[in-house]
């Protein structure tokens, strides 16, 4: 193949507005989505992405995708079956290359499926097959729902020829015996367990030290909810198994949000989200706003190293260059949390007993609460008190209501969302609030 | 390289230019007009977990990117154990091994949970797993360059004086300048160099 130069293609970026890109209505999208679909299905029928190898007839036909297909073609080298089984590569996965299936299907009894993760081609091609069972022979079909591939873990060469040559009773040449059995022997004695561990001198080591010994001062319990990063190593015990979730990005956050708001059912332990700067940026950010908003009571620890760490230290918006490596101007994490008037400290883990006195003294702060409002009517004396009904004519909350007969005011338990603030306004103390 | 495919693993511990290695070995191998796949096992790359690329090398066609069981023709590895890890899984008789002696112990290993094997015993079972073992004291020699990290190619220049692994110094150059940034070739050819001294005079 000889490449010619390069074309000097620069478009001008353009919206054709006349037209309207949306999946809405799906009244009228949905039959053009199935549609192109179909189209789709008769364009990739023809594709050389999808192609066979192999005898005209075989004993066992491969259906295989992606690295699948790489493993069969060196399992079937390696057993010498090239004569015996064909291999069926599909590039296409979705459409299936229907017509070119059912030509293969009519001439085997014998299908294995090798996917990865799955099985996706196995199932589809299987519903394929009731569709025309009746212009097909009768087919064994082979693959994970067969227990003959692992439904877990992941395809490899030594899978792959371990599956084929039990399916087709041949087999490799035996290794030679005595170098196996002095390869087998005390492998780990020579080759010691390498666990994970944050890097020498990683910040995240101090931080997690840090939360640890504020837990222990704290004694209630507390939970850590982990993220998406090199952090997340904190579920393992080079963060003293301090995490004790990892999730989804940004899950941690959220799912500190929630327990944060437990404490109206009973629980006592306090909630602690970690999530590192990047993943902040990326996904966290909405999670903490809802948490706000909705008053949960949690500690959230922004393990900020400046970078994306995990990936290979590429920028992310705090940091003051871009993608590209120009100047840019970053987004100051503590400014965001500042602009949502949540209280926020900054500590150096390296400075570890500062850093853990600061998270025990903010695990003893008291978070938004939720408080039962009733009011006393004995203290209570209405237009009488002088306040000019502070609380109903003058703050106004909806939550309050006035008895015209006994003339004092009231807590609606239907409306009241228990904020208590009315209790804090009333000159009289009329108002309680007791914690919910 | 007469053997086709050539099977070729990468192995040592995160942080130890492993992946940068079996890049660099690829490179050189693509521009000979080798088809070369490499896949790599490097989701704990940076924080000291077993780290092991497979190169596979090929006139005939491209191979996956996984070797099969007890296929590898050469273990290059920056630290011994994984060596000896390495040819449990894939070696044979037939297979060479070009070794940096320098251990870096596991984290399960400085906290007590278990002992790392005795250098010497270690070292020989390399060398009885292997049909010929260069032992190389890579990591000292790079750090009197000024940076461990430059232990990989004095591997690289190993594999090339012993016949492994066909490389000029041009060539080594000009792959080093691809991947790294321009300043980088002068001290990396150096520890190549210093890499085919010791297998030149055996140190």
């Amino acid at each position: 193949m000889t490449l010619g130069p390069l074309t000097d293609f620069r478009p001008t970026p353009h919206f054709d507005t006349s037209q309207i890109l949306s999946a809405l209505p799906a009244s009228v999208t949905h039959p053009i989505a199935h549609a192109k679909l179909k189209l789709a299905g008769e364009i990739l029928a023809e594709s050389s992405f999808n192609c066979y190898q192999g005898p005209v007839r075989q004993e066992l036909l491969i259906i295989t995708c992606g690295s699948g297909w790489l493993f069969a073609i060196e399992a079937i080298k390696l057993l010498g079956l090239e004569s015996r089984v064909g291999l069926l590569k599909i590039g296409t996965t979705w459409p299936l290359p229907e017509r070119m299936l059912l030509e293969h299907l009519a001439k085997t009894e014998r299908v294995l499926f090798l996917e990865e993760v799955d099985p996706v081609l196995e199932n589809n091609v299987k519903e394929l097959f009731a569709h025309h069972n009746e212009s097909l022979p009768h087919i064994d079909f082979l693959g994970k729902k067969s227990g003959t591939v692992p439904d877990v873990g992941e395809l490899g060469p030594a899978l792959a020829i371990r599956v084929i040559s039990e399916l087709t009773g041949t087999s490799l040449p035996a290794p030679d015996p005595a170098y196996v059995r002095l390869a087998q022997t005390e492998v780990e004695r020579f080759s010691p367990a390498r666990s994970l561990a944050f890097c020498p001198g990683c910040p995240h080591r101090a931080s997690f030290w840090a939360i640890k010994r504020a837990l222990a001062l704290d004694g209630r319990d507390g939970v850590v909810f982990g993220d998406i990063g090199c952090y997340g190593l904190a579920v393992l015990g080079t963060g003293f198994h301090q995490s004790k979730t990892l999730h989804a990005m940004g899950s941690g956050i959220g799912m500190a949000c929630g327990f944060g708001k437990l404490d109206r059912f009973g629980g006592t332990q306090p909630s602690i989200a970690v999530c590192g700067d990047s993943t902040f940026y990326h996904a966290a950010i909405p999670a903490l706003i809802n948490g706000l908003h909705h008053r949960s009571n949690f500690l959230l620890l922004l393990l900020d190293n400046s970078a994306t760490a995990m990936t290979g230290f590429q920028p992310h918006p705090g940091s003051s260059v871009d993608a590209m490596g120009r100047q840019a101007p970053p987004v100051v994490l503590e400014d965001l949390c500042r602009s949502l008037g949540v209280r926020t400290e900054i500590r150096d883990p390296f400075e570890t007993e500062d850093a853990a006195n600061t998270i025990y003294e903010m695990l003893q702060q008291e978070g938004p609460k939720r408080y039962k409002v009733s009011i006393d009517p004995d203290k209570c004396i209405g237009e009488d008190c002088g306040c000019n009904r502070l609380c109903t004519r003058v703050f106004r909350c909806p939550g309050l209501n006035w008895d015209s007969v006994l003339k004092k005011s009231g807590i609606d338990e239907a409306i009241c969302v228990g904020c208590g603030v009315c209790a804090d306004i009333c000159p009289r103390g009329a108002i309680i609030k007791e914690s919910a | 390289m007469d053997k086709d495919p050539f099977n070729l693993v990468v192995c040592g511990v995160g942080g130890q230019g492993n992946v940068l290695a079996s890049r660099l070995i690829g490179g050189i191998l693509v521009e000979q007009g080798y088809k070369v796949t490499i896949g790599e096992t490097y989701g704990a790359s940076q924080r000291g977990g077993s780290v092991m690329s497979h190169v596979r090398v090929s006139k005939a066609q491209q191979y996956g990117p996984l070797m099969p069981p007890g296929s590898a023709d050469l273990v290059v590895a920056l630290e011994p154990s994984e060596a000896a890890r390495v040819l449990a899984q894939f070696g044979n008789p037939e297979t060479i091994s070009v070794v940096n002696t320098r251990p870096v112990q596991p984290v399960d290993v400085i906290s007590g949970g278990a002992p790392y094997p005795d250098l010497n015993l270690l070292l020989e079972r390399i060398d009885s797993l292997s049909k010929k073992a260069y032992f190389l004291e890579a990591t000292e020699k790079a750090l009197e360059l000024g940076n461990p990290i430059l232990a990989n190619i004095v591997l690289i220049g190993a594999m090339a004086e012993a016949g492994l692994l066909s490389v000029s110094e041009n060539e080594l150059a000009r792959i080093v300048s691809e991947y790294l940034s321009p300043d980088k070739v002068e001290i990396n050819l150096k520890a190549f160099e210093i890499g085919r001294d010791m297998v030149r005079t055996g140190t």
